[in-house]
C-alpha cells in the first residue's frame, strides 16, 4: 500500500508544534501549595500586626525564640501588647527592650510560654494545667470592672483577646507583662510586717530555711515547692497570741523550737503543705499531709468558703478555720501561700472507737427513701467512698433486711468476693476519720454464700487473718420465748475466737430485739449475723484511710456488710451493741 | 473517505440537537417543583405550613431548646455520658466554637416560615377556593412560629439577626447584621399580634388544636414576651385572653395526671406542644435513659424543690417523684414515663415537647400581677397551682401581698416544681434577674456557685456579673460567613 502520509514530510512541522506545546505549557508555572496548611505560626502572626506586637516580636528575636515559635509545635503564648511592654520598660527604667539583659528577657519569654495548647475553656480559678517553660505556673481568674468581666492572668494582667488559633498553638493577648516571682516563700512571708510573728516562728524553728530554697537549687524534686497557710498577726491575736513570745510560751514544750519534736516546730510545720497547691488544689483533695509528719489538715468547700479542719469527731462537729480567698494564691518562686482568716492548730486527740455503718455513704444518705427502701444498683464509680472491681452493689433495707439483725435494718450487698477473673474480687472502703492510735477492726456482716476467704488490708498493709464469711456460728436455742446462745457458747468464748454478736444482749424491754418470724419472741444471738475480728491496725495519721478486702477464695455467692467497728485496742471490744431498730445498747 | 466522514459528523450533530429538542435547554428540574409552579392552590399552602411544623422535629432543634433552657440552670446534674461542650456551658467556659451555640436549626425553620409568609398570598390569584381568612390563618401560623423561634433565639443569644424575608433568590441579602434584643422582642410582638388576628381557635380535632398554633397559643406567647419587655399590663391582658377563652383548665392532680398530661399529651391543659411520633422521635431517651445518659436530675430537686414527707412517704408532690424525676436514682422521668412507675421503651421515645400549657399561663399572670402590685391575686394563683400539685408543706411560704421580692422567689420556686425539664428554668431565672436593670442578679449568682465545678466557681460567679455572659456567643461559623455579624462583646 502506498504510504499517503510519509512521516518525513511532516516531521519538521510536528516537532515545531510539539516544541511550541511544551514551551507554552512551561511558561505557565503551576502554583502548587507546598505547605500542608496556610495557617501562620506564632512568629508570623505577631509580625503581621506590628502596631500591637512589634515589641514582643523584637524580644522573641533577641532571645532567639523566634525560630522555635515559627516551627511546628504546640504552644500557648501570652503576648503582651506594645503598650504593656512599654509600661514594663518604664517600670524598669529602661528606654528600649535592647537595654534589658538577654538573660532577663529569656526568662521573661519563658514565663509567657507554655508547651501545651490551653484555650480559655480550660482556665479555672487556679493554676493552668501545665507549667510555663520557666518552671512556674500561671494562675487564672476573673475580675469584673464596671459590669464587664475580663479574665485575669496571674493576677498581673487582663486578657484582652483570647484564643487566637495559629498553626503551632494558641495566642492570648494580655495588657501587662507577666512577671515571674523571684522571691522565695520565706522571703515573701517575712517581707510582710503583718506576718511578723509567723515569720519569726519560721526562723526560730528553722523552717525558714526549708522555704528559702529556690527550685533550681533543690535537687529533690518532691521538695521543690511548698504551700504555706499563713496566720497573720491579726489572726493569731484571735487565738490570744500577740507576740512571738506568747506563741512560744503557748506551744513550745521542749524550749527548743528548732527541734522537730517541739510542739512549736510542729505547729509551724502544720501550716506547711508539701507541693504546689493553689486554692482549687487545696479544696479538691479532702486532706493534705503537712510538715508535721503525723498530722494532716482536712479541707472542705462549703458554698464558696474554704475551711480547714472542719470535721466531725466522735459525733461532734468542730467548726473549721476559713481561708481568706481573695488574699490567697500568692505565688512565690518556690511555692504558693494562702492567708488564713482564722487560726488553727494541731489538736491533741485520743483515739476513740468508731462504729461505722458501711451504708453511711453520702450518695445513699441522699436517697429520698433512705432507710425506707432499696437503692438503685450502683456500678463501680457511682459511690465516692466505696469502690469495687465489677458488678452492681445495692443498699438494702427492711423488709428484706428484717430476717437479719443488722443496725438500722440496712446493709450493703456486693455481688461476689471471689478470685474468678470474671467476677468481683475486691472491695475498697474509705473509712471515716480515725484518730491516730491502734485499733481492732471488726467486720460485721451477714453470713451468705460468698466470701469464703477474704484478706483485709489497711492502707495497703495486709492484716494477718483470712476471714471466712461463709461460716455459721453454732445454732441459737430457744429458752422460754427467748432465742439465745447455745450451750457452751458465751460472748467471751466467742471473743476468744475473734467473733462477737453485735445486737441485743440486755434483758430490758427497750433493748429487746424481736425474733423475725415471731414478734412475741426475742433474740440476742443469731448464727448468721455476727462480727469477725480482722486484726489490729496502726493508724499513723489522723485522717480517713483505706480498708480493702481481697478475695483469696473461689466460689459464688454474695456478701453483705452491716458495719465495721474500729475500737481502740485497750478498750472494751464487745460493747455497745447495735439493734435493728436503731437503738444503741450500752454496756450494762 | 473525506466525504463519508463529513456525512457521519453531520448526522451526529443532527441527532444530537434533533433529539434533545427544546427540553435540552429547559432548566426546570424533573424531580421537583419549582417555586413558580408551587403556591398555586390552598393545598400547597397547607403543605408548606405543615413543612414548617415538621422542621421542628428535625434534630437538633428540640435538643437545642432543652439545653438552652436547662443547661445553665440548676435542675440538671451531668451524668456519665455528658459531653465536654455541655460541661463547658455548665462551668461558664463557653467559647464561640461550642456546638451548643449553633443556632442554625432555628433559622432553618424561620426560613420555611418566611417562605410561607412571602409566597402563600400568591395562591389567592390561582385558587378561587382559597379565602382571605384561610390564607390569614395559614400565614398567622407561620408568623407565630417564626416569632416563637425568634423568642427562643433572643432569650438565648440576646441580639440576633432579624431575617424577615425568604432566602429565595440571589438578590436576598444574606449578610444581615444583629438587631438589639428589644427590637427583636418588639418585632415578635408585632408578628404575634398580626398572627393572632388571623389564627383559628379550632382546627377540628384535639391533636390539631394542640399541635398547631391557635389564637390562644399566640396569646400565651404574647403574655410571655410582654414579661420579657417588662410590660406587665399587656402581659396580663394577653394571659386573660387565654384564661377567659374557657378552652383550657388544670387537669385534676390525681394518679392519672402524669399519664394524661405527659404520656398521652394533647390534654385539656395543653396550649401548644411539638408532637413527636414513632418516625420522628425525641432526643430524650439517649439524653436521660440510656446507660450512657448525659443528664440526671439535680439532688436539689429531692432536697429543696419537691422535698419529701418524713412521716408519710406516700404523701408526695405529684409533680416530683414519678413525674419530673425518679427520686431513688435521680433519673429524669418526665419524657420517659408511661406513668409513675412504668418506663417507655427505647423505641417509644415520643413524648411531646411542651411549649405552653395552662399552668404556665396562670403563673405568668401571677408574675405580672405581682409586678403591678396585685400581690394577693398572685398568691392566690400560686395556691391554686400548689393545691393541684399537692405541694408539700415544707415548700410553702407565708408572704405579705406587698412582698414583691418574696413573691418573685415563690413564683420561681413554683415554676421550677411545675415545669422542671420543660426547658424553661434558665429563662425564668434570667427574666427575673434582669428586671429593673438586673436588680435580682443574685438569682443567677446564687445558682452558678452551686452548679459550676468547684475549681471554676469563682470565675463563673465573676463572669455572671457581666450581663453579656448570660447570652451565648455567636457560633464561629456564622461569624466567618456573615461579615456583618459582631460577636457578643463578652466573647471577643
Amino acid at each position: 500500500m502506498e504510504n499517503r502520509f510519509p512521516i518525513s514530510k511532516y516531521l519538521g512541522l510536528v516537532s515545531a508544534m510539539l516544541l511550541l506545546l511544551f514551551t507554552v505549557n512551561a511558561c505557565q508555572d503551576e502554583d502548587f501549595e507546598m505547605t500542608t496548611t496556610s495557617d501562620v505560626n506564632i512568629t508570623e502572626y505577631l509580625k503581621q500586626e506590628p502596631g500591637r506586637f512589634s515589641l514582643f516580636s523584637k524580644i522573641l528575636g533577641i532571645t532567639k525564640a523566634e525560630g522555635s515559635l515559627s516551627a511546628y509545635g504546640t504552644y500557648t503564648t501570652f503576648v503582651p501588647t506594645n503598650a504593656a511592654i512599654e509600661a514594663y520598660l518604664r517600670q524598669q527604667g529602661k528606654a528600649s527592650v535592647e537595654e534589658l539583659e538577654v538573660n532577663e528577657l529569656t526568662n521573661l519569654v519563658r514565663f509567657h510560654l507554655i508547651r501545651d495548647t490551653i484555650t480559655t475553656k480550660d482556665f479555672t480559678d487556679g493554676k493552668l494545667r501545665t507549667a510555663t517553660m520557666n518552671g512556674q505556673y500561671i494562675i487564672t481568674g476573673a475580675q469584673n470592672v464596671g459590669g464587664e468581666t475580663k479574665l485575669t492572668i496571674n493576677k498581673q494582667a487582663v486578657l484582652e483577646q483570647p484564643d487566637i488559633r495559629v498553626g503551632n498553638g494558641i495566642i492570648h493577648v494580655i495588657d501587662n507583662v507577666l512577671k515571674p516571682s523571684k522571691q522565695t516563700l520565706a522571703q515573701m512571708i517575712s517581707g510582710n510586717p503583718e506576718f511578723s510573728i509567723f515569720s519569726q516562728a519560721l526562723r526560730e524553728t528553722g523552717l525558714y530555711d526549708v522555704l528559702n530554697v529556690l527550685p533550681e537549687n533543690q535537687p529533690d524534686s518532691t521538695k521543690m515547692f511548698n504551700t504555706v497557710l499563713v496566720e497573720s498577726n491579726a489572726v493569731l491575736a484571735k487565738a490570744g497570741i500577740n507576740s512571738y513570745e506568747e506563741l512560744k510560751a503557748k506551744y513550745s514544750d521542749t524550749g527548743n523550737p528548732a527541734s522537730p519534736a517541739d510542739s512549736l516546730y510542729l505547729f509551724v510545720g502544720y501550716h506547711i503543705l508539701p507541693g504546689l497547691k493553689y486554692l482549687p488544689d487545696v479544696f479538691t483533695a479532702p486532706s493534705h499531709p503537712t510538715l508535721s509528719p503525723l498530722d494532716v489538715v482536712t479541707t472542705k468547700l462549703v458554698g464558696s468558703t474554704i475551711l480547714i479542719n472542719d470535721d466531725t469527731f466522735n459525733g461532734v462537729h468542730e467548726k473549721g478555720a476559713e481561708i481568706n480567698r481573695t488574699a490567697s494564691d500568692n505565688s512565690a518562686a518556690n511555692g504558693v501561700f494562702h492567708i488564713m482568716e482564722a487560726p488553727y492548730a494541731i489538736k491533741v486527740r485520743f483515739p476513740f472507737a468508731v462504729y461505722w455503718e458501711v451504708t453511711d455513704q453520702p450518695e445513699i444518705r441522699k436517697l429520698s427513701n433512705y432507710r425506707k427502701g432499696n437503692s438503685p444498683k450502683y456500678n463501680p464509680g457511682d459511690l465516692q467512698d466505696v469502690n469495687w472491681q465489677m458488678g452492681s452493689v445495692q443498699y438494702i433495707v427492711a423488709p428484706e433486711a428484717r430476717k437479719f439483725y443488722v443496725y438500722n435494718n440496712d446493709f450493703l450487698q456486693f455481688p461476689a468476693l471471689r478470685t474468678n477473673v470474671a467476677a468481683n474480687s475486691w472491695i475498697e472502703f474509705k473509712t471515716p476519720m480515725l484518730v491516730k492510735g491502734r485499733y481492732k477492726v471488726w467486720i460485721c456482716f451477714i453470713r451468705r454464700g460468698g466470701g469464703g476467704g477474704v484478706q483485709v488490708s489497711f492502707n495497703g498493709k495486709v492484716l494477718p487473718k483470712i476471714l471466712n464469711l461463709r461460716e455459721s456460728l453454732p445454732g441459737e436455742v430457744l429458752v422460754g420465748s427467748h432465742w439465745t446462745y447455745p450451750q457452751g457458747v458465751t460472748p467471751e468464748s466467742l471473743e476468744a475466737l475473734g467473733k462477737k454478736i453485735t445486737f441485743g444482749g440486755r434483758p430490758e424491754a427497750q433493748f429487746a430485739v424481736p425474733y423475725y418470724n415471731n414478734p412475741n419472741q426475742t433474740i440476742d444471738y443469731y448464727r448468721d449475723n455476727y462480727a469477725l475480728l480482722a486484726g489490729t491496725i496502726d493508724v499513723e495519721k489522723t485522717d480517713r484511710h483505706t480498708l480493702r478486702m481481697d478475695a483469696v477464695w473461689e466460689g459464688s455467692g454474695d456478701v453483705q456488710f452491716d458495719m465495721i467497728h474500729f475500737i481502740p485496742e485497750n478498750e472494751d471490744q464487745l460493747w455497745p451493741k447495735f439493734n435493728p431498730d436503731g437503738t444503741i445498747v450500752p454496756k450494762p | 473517505m473525506l466525504k463519508k466522514t463529513s456525512y457521519t459528523a453531520l448526522l451526529s450533530i443532527g441527532l444530537l440537537f434533533g433529539s434533545s429538542c427544546d427540553s435540552y435547554l429547559d432548566l426546570k428540574p424533573k424531580d421537583g417543583i419549582v417555586r413558580q409552579e408551587f403556591w398555586q392552590t390552598k393545598e400547597q399552602v397547607a403543605a408548606a405550613v405543615n413543612g414548617c411544623y415538621a422542621s421542628l422535629l428535625a434534630p437538633p432543634l428540640v435538643e437545642n431548646l432543652f439545653l438552652w433552657g436547662e443547661l445553665r440552670a440548676d435542675l440538671l446534674q451531668p451524668s456519665s455520658g455528658v459531653r465536654g461542650s455541655e460541661l463547658n456551658v455548665i462551668n461558664v467556659n463557653i467559647e464561640a466554637t461550642n456546638q451548643i451555640a449553633n443556632w442554625s436549626a432555628l433559622y432553618t425553620t424561620i426560613n420555611y416560615c418566611n417562605t410561607v409568609i412571602e409566597f402563600a398570598p400568591q395562591a389567592l390569584q390561582t385558587d378561587n377556593t382559597l379565602t382571605q381568612a384561610t390564607l390569614n390563618a395559614y400565614v398567622g401560623e407561620a408568623l407565630a412560629l417564626r416569632a416563637l423561634m425568634y423568642f427562643y433565639l433572643t432569650r438565648s443569644f440576646g441580639d440576633v439577626p432579624l431575617v424577615l424575608n425568604a432566602t429565595s433568590s440571589d438578590k436576598v441579602d444574606l449578610q444581615v447584621p444583629k438587631s438589639p434584643q428589644r427590637e427583636v422582642l418588639l418585632q415578635i410582638v408585632k408578628d404575634l399580634k398580626k398572627a393572632e388576628e388571623g389564627l383559628l381557635t379550632n382546627y377540628g380535632t384535639q391533636d390539631l388544636n394542640k399541635g398547631r398554633i391557635t389564637k390562644h397559643a399566640a396569646n400565651a406567647m404574647l403574655a410571655d414576651v410582654y414579661l420579657w419587655l417588662e410590660d406587665y399590663e399587656n402581659s396580663l391582658a394577653a394571659a386573660d385572653k387565654v384564661i377567659n377563652s374557657g378552652q383550657f383548665g388544670l387537669l385534676a392532680g390525681d394518679n392519672t395526671w402524669f399519664s394524661t398530661l405527659f404520656y398521652q399529651g394533647g390534654s385539656n391543659e395543653s396550649i401548644f406542644e411539638i408532637y413527636f411520633n414513632q418516625i420522628q422521635q425525641n432526643p430524650f431517651h439517649n439524653m436521660f435513659a440510656a446507660s450512657t445518659r448525659r443528664f440526671r436530675a439535680a439532688i436539689k430537686l429531692n432536697e429543696e424543690i419537691y422535698t419529701s414527707d418524713p412521716i408519710d412517704p406516700t404523701n408526695k408532690d405529684i409533680r416530683g417523684d414519678g413525674a419530673a424525676l425518679k427520686m431513688n436514682d435521680n433519673t429524669i422521668w418526665k419524657y420517659q414515663g408511661v406513668n409513675s412507675s412504668v418506663a417507655r421503651s427505647s423505641s417509644e421515645s415520643t413524648a411531646h415537647w411542651f411549649v405552653y400549657r395552662y399552668a404556665d399561663v396562670l403563673l405568668m399572670k401571677a408574675e405580672a400581677l405581682n409586678q403591678v402590685g396585685r400581690g394577693q391575686e398572685a398568691l392566690n394563683i400560686i395556691q391554686t397551682i400548689r393545691e393541684r400539685g399537692n405541694a408539700l408543706p415544707a415548700t410553702e411560704k407565708v408572704l405579705a401581698p406587698d412582698d414583691k421580692d418574696g413573691i418573685t422567689d415563690y413564683i420561681l420556686d413554683e415554676r421550677a416544681r411545675e415545669f422542671a425539664f420543660e426547658g424553661k428554668r434558665w429563662y425564668d431565672l434570667l427574666r427575673n434577674a434582669k428586671r429593673n436593670n438586673y436588680e435580682r442578679i443574685d438569682l443567677l449568682l446564687g445558682i452558678v456557685s452551686t452548679t459550676a465545678s468547684p475549681e471554676n466557681q469563682q470565675s463563673a460567679i465573676t463572669k455572671y456579673r457581666d450581663h453579656n455572659s448570660h447570652y451565648f456567643p455567636i457560633f464561629h461559623r456564622e461569624i466567618e460567613t456573615n461579615k456583618n455579624l459582631v460577636q457578643n462583646p463578652f466573647y471577643q
